[in-house]
């Protein structure tokens, strides 16, 4: 028996190009996510100081002269030195600035195009514009107030939102998660690939491994044993890697992470014996299969677009509930954002019955394999 | 013409070759039109707004007038529905808003916050607090003048300072749509499927006539090596422009509106300086590589993470500076760069003008490696005879 474990590892080891896409090629793809990605959502959509220009001498009497050093306080703007306003427009084309900020009759803006920049630079402005109006309101019905320091009271502004903080709300997350759903998944591979040495009419290595005088049982339950711990140890590296040097978080019920994954694992095994034991024709077809369900379950997990795996959730439920990459990345997600342990559950109990299923059906299949009598 | 028609018959044979990487490349332009934003009938300026949705557990006159305000000023999506909060982690929306009770009640003393569920950090979270801000600031001063008026009355003059904007001026020349960062964004995109595909295809073909079988049966015909070598070299020429133009119908079919520049030209050689690179590093890896399967394993990582640290996927201003360098040494870099330059320059000739030099860099990629593999090869010709 020592020596069909061997013999097993020996054989599945040997295939260098399936452990370059099963292993090698997702530690790629989470470095290049890593590079790009996580860089990407973190600053990509991080709030800097608005550069602008002002250029012209601004009075006394001037509202911008009152407002922009509050504003500049605020980070919200930051006005550069340029007071020639062909200067202004010059770095207004090249991108060098949002704007060119003017008074005149009132306040004027100019921008080159729409962009996020010039939609808040146009909020704060008109904000202010608003309440030059709201001023003119107030002293014809309150004269006195004039005098007072009540201007400068209407131009100090006031906070009124609180942001419900949550730092761990990263976009990137999804990305490695499904990548992780995507390593569990090519357990289907793993098992098209373990059938293939295990069906006596479809490899020479197959046809020797039944002659063995070993019960059938025995054979099918250590092929499957040997498949589930070189899938898991592919597991555990690139868990590793994405949870260490790319430091991407996975929560910390590090039990219910370890969980899901053997679940999706089970499953995934299960349903490349599935596929292969009742799929006929070549084997290039039972891997192009294979490889086809592995990519659309990942893909719909939100593999490439992170958003694809909320629009399955809400809009595909019974796909979602049959994907097992879906229940891992959701299993994950729910971790990661410190959900009930409940969905968790579910999900393993879901993809447990998945995998269960598939194993059975599997397991008949290959019980009834009947071959001539020696 | 016999090994030319040899090599598309291989070529008919392996259709997974061009299909795949296709519909990947569909799948990319599908992903980035999401990104990038371009409309054709757009003559002026339009700001972007923040989607959001509300939770009022006040239902106060001044709540129902801020979100009065927000349905005018911001994408508003109504009430928050129980999942408002997975919405705004996979970016549905860009806020949510909560308005506690007894918020009009507690405003001049005691004032609650209104809380925002948003991205952290993010612009449209500052986009946000701006706009609520507008709002709630005419409330709070007019209740600090003490005019003596009712409720209601506040908050129609608010309502009707909020009419009053900022006076917007387009700077000459611009503000109408300019579809070329849309444009550029999907040619980068296209570099992805360009190397893949003319790669796969060509080197497929060089490695399968390498065979030392087909070799052999090739050297004793009676067929001249030389006119043997050039219908190859033909079929690979052939493969290659004809992936590109494919290439090229896709994005023309795709975004055919977005051709309304005089930029095109410039962006379309830009792509067409890829396809030599991609040309030169097939006939390379032809020489190199043995067996098809490996040189999938290695164009696949080529061709996606050269994409991945060039920028062809995310902006390169983005990417790290010592990624950015490591690029340098990859094709794709300087196309990229070239379309990021043909962006932002001023003029059509400008474009012209920024794109000499990355295109003489792509250029020199692809007469680099196929001179490597012109010496790989007459090198292993040599041992062989040897």
């Amino acid at each position: 028996m020592r020596n069909y474990i061997y013999y097993r590892f020996k054989t599945l080891l040997g295939d260098k190009m399936m452990l370059f896409w099963t292993l090698l090629f997702p530690v790629a793809l989470a470095l290049f996510f890593s590079f790009t990605l996580v860089k990407v959502y973190s600053t990509a959509t991080a709030f800097e100081a608005i550069e602008v220009a002002v250029p012209q001498t601004l009075d006394n009497q001037s509202i911008l002269k009152a407002v922009l050093p509050v504003l500049e306080e605020e980070d919200l703007i930051l006005v550069n030195s340029t007071k020639d306003l062909e200067s202004a427009k010059t770095q207004l084309q090249d991108g060098e600035i949002s704007a060119i900020i003017q008074e005149t009759d009132g306040i004027v803006m100019t921008v080159k195009s729409s962009t996020s920049d010039s939609t808040i630079l146009k909020m704060i402005f008109d904000q202010i514009t608003q309440k030059t109006s709201m001023l003119e309101r107030i002293f014809s019905q309150k004269p006195e107030l004039a005098a007072t320091d009540f201007i400068n009271e209407a131009y100090t502004v006031e906070t009124y939102t609180t942001q419900i903080k949550d730092d761990n709300m990263s976009f990137s997350v999804i990305y490695f998660y499904s990548l992780m759903a995507m390593e569990i998944l090519y357990g289907i591979q793993w098992g098209v690939k373990s059938t293939y040495y295990l069906q006596a009419q479809r490899s020479p290595a197959a046809l020797r491994t039944n002659i063995a005088p070993m019960s059938r049982l025995k054979l099918v339950l250590i092929d499957i044993g040997v498949v589930f711990v070189i899938t898991a140890v592919e597991v555990l590296l690139l868990y590793l890697f994405i949870r260490y040097p790319l430091n991407i978080s996975f929560g910390n019920q590090v039990f219910w992470v370890i969980a899901a994954s053997l679940a999706a694992l089970f499953t995934a095994i299960a349903l490349g014996y599935f596929i292969s034991v009742y799929l006929k024709g070549e084997e290039r077809h039972k891997e192009g299969l294979a490889t086809a369900i592995t990519l659309t379950f990942s893909f719909s997990c939100g593999m490439q677009y992170p958003g694809l795996k909320y629009l399955v959730g809400r809009y595909l439920p019974w796909f979602a509930t049959i994907n097992p990459a879906y229940l891992l990345t959701d299993s994950y997600y729910t971790l990661y954002y410190g959900k009930a342990i409940s969905i968790v559950e579910k999900n393993i109990m879901i993809t447990l019955a998945i995998g269960v299923i598939a194993a059975i059906l599997a397991a008949i299949r290959l019980r009834g394999d009947q071959y001539d009598s020696l | 013409m016999t090994v030319f028609k040899t090599c598309l018959r291989i070529l008919r044979a392996i259709p997974g070759v061009f299909l795949l990487p296709f519909a990947v490349f569909m799948g990319i332009l599908a992903l980035l039109s999401f990104q990038y934003s371009y409309n054709p009938e757009q003559t002026s300026l339009t700001f972007t707004k923040a989607t959001i949705c509300v939770i009022d557990e006040d239902e106060s006159a001044l709540s129902q007038g801020l979100i009065e305000y927000l349905e005018k000023t911001t994408d508003y999506q109504g009430i928050c529905e129980a999942d408002y909060s997975d919405k705004v982690f996979y970016n549905f929306l860009d806020g949510a808003l909560i308005i506690p009770k007894g918020y009009q009640e507690n405003f001049n003393s005691n004032r609650l916050p209104v809380s925002a569920l948003v991205y952290p950090g993010s612009t449209l979270s500052v986009m946000l607090e701006e706009t609520v801000s507008s709002y709630l600031e005419g409330y709070r001063i007019y209740n600090k003048a003490d005019l003596n008026v009712s409720n209601l009355q506040i908050l129609e003059w608010i309502k009707a300072d909020t009419d009053n904007t900022t006076k917007v001026e387009v700077l000459a020349g611009s503000g109408a749509a300019d579809p070329r960062e849309a444009l550029a964004g999907m040619f980068s995109a296209s570099t992805y499927v360009i190397i893949i595909t003319v790669v796969s295809a060509i080197a497929t073909l060089l490695i399968i006539f390498n065979q030392t079988q087909v070799k052999v049966r090739a050297d004793v015909s009676g067929c001249n090596t030389v006119w043997v070598n050039t219908q190859k070299l033909l079929a690979g020429l052939l493969v290659g422009f004809a992936t590109w133009l494919v290439c090229m119908a896709i994005l023309y079919v795709l975004l055919h509106d977005y051709y309304a520049t005089a930029y095109v030209p410039v962006i379309l050689l830009n792509s067409f300086a890829m396809l030599l690179s991609s040309l030169g590093l097939a006939f390379m890896l032809g020489s190199i590589i043995k067996t098809p399967i490996v040189l999938n394993a290695f164009i696949n990582i080529f061709a996606l993470g050269g994409g991945f640290l060039s920028g062809s996927f995310v902006p390169q201003q983005f990417l790290d500076p010592i990624i950015l360098l490591i690029a340098r040494f990859l094709p794709q870099y300087w196309n990229v760069a070239a379309n990021d330059a043909i962006v932002s320059a001023n003029s059509v000739g400008a474009a012209w003008k920024a794109l000499s030099i990355p295109l003489c860099v792509q250029i020199l990629f692809g007469v680099v490696f196929a001179l490597a593999g012109f010496v790989i090869s007459r090198q292993k010709r040599r041992a062989q005879l040897v």
